[in-house]
């Protein structure tokens, strides 16, 4: 690696420290959290590794938890992930890279957290292919590793603080949502939206079925609201 | 155990998919306007059908 490659990693390393402080905690609750969804360690270790997605991980904990079946929770997540399309869209062209392994290696390690960081940091090195490949594998590796310290000191936690735990994901949910909805009114209409669709799907369809026709729907519903900011629109 | 090991190699995929999508598109795509606007929303909307009404499910467990 070239000396500036090896200082622009350096430099994204160092740009993941706040994802990695915001991750560990996160993932520590996953690894804890899986235990009491039936999980055995290593795969809550091993979904962090090569699923690497918070809210659809959890998403795919709860329904396991309610006994949903699989095809249910694969299209479930996959939905939660269409997001990165478009992140990866505005990314990827602003690093101009020319290998599409490297090209790949880069898209895969982008986070909702890891995209907001390269897009906004103040320092530029960060948004250079070794800058993002820094970046990246800091937030990456305190995922994993969090979550499977997690899941190992799950089975040193008492039962009814494992079940207390399973409630906790619901204040998890809660805690993402009211930050992203508040001064968004559009946010909140579609998370309700989404609600009241899912209360409804699910009189008539299996509870995964009925998640994902929520999502599909709810996310409908931003055509019905006003047009949105600017503000909004220099996000992407 | 084999179900979860199948279970985690199908979300990988799920995960994966999306994300590689563009690295293969090359620079020149760009999404309709339309299909941008809803996937922003796609994230809140996830959020709301997570929450309601499954925690009424888990309060009611737990009372």
């Amino acid at each position: 690696m070239p000396q500036s490659a090896f200082h622009h990693f350096r430099q994204g390393l160092k740009a993941s420290f706040p994802v990695v402080v915001g991750y560990l905690p996160i993932a520590f609750s996953f690894g804890l959290v899986s235990h009491e969804g039936g999980l055995p360690w290593w795969a809550a270790g091993l979904m962090s590794l090569i699923v690497y997605t918070g809210a659809g991980q959890f998403a795919a904990l709860s329904m396991l938890g309610m006994g949903t079946p699989m095809p249910e929770i694969v299209a479930a997540v996959l939905f939660m992930n269409l997001r990165h399309i478009v992140m990866n869209l505005a990314l990827l062209p602003k690093l101009a890279i020319r290998s599409l392994g490297l090209r790949s290696l880069v898209a895969l390690g982008v986070t909702d957290e890891t995209f907001a960081v390269s897009l906004f940091s103040a320092d530029e090195e960060v948004l250079t292919t070794a800058g993002m490949l820094g970046l990246n594998l800091g937030a990456w590796s305190s995922w994993w590793m969090g979550s499977l310290v997690g899941a190992w000191a799950a089975g040193l936690v008492p039962k009814g603080l494992n079940d207390a735990m399973a409630v906790m994901l619901y204040g998890l949910f809660i805690g993402l949502l009211v930050p992203a909805v508040r001064g968004k009114g559009r946010g909140l209409v579609i998370a309700l939206g989404a609600m009241a669709v899912n209360l409804a799907a699910r009189q008539v369809l299996a509870p995964g079925w009925a998640l994902v026709a929520a999502i599909l729907l709810g996310a409908g519903l931003t055509f019905l609201l006003p047009e949105k900011t600017e503000e909004a629109k220099d996000a992407l | 155990m084999r179900s979860d090991l199948l279970l985690i190699l199908a979300l990988s995929l799920s995960t994966a998919l999306p994300r590689l999508l563009p690295a293969f598109l090359g620079d020149r795509f760009r999404p309709p306007e339309a299909f941008r606007r809803w996937l922003d929303a796609v994230p809140f909307a996830a959020l709301g059908a997570l929450i309601f009404p499954g925690i009424l499910w888990r309060i009611h467990l737990h009372l």
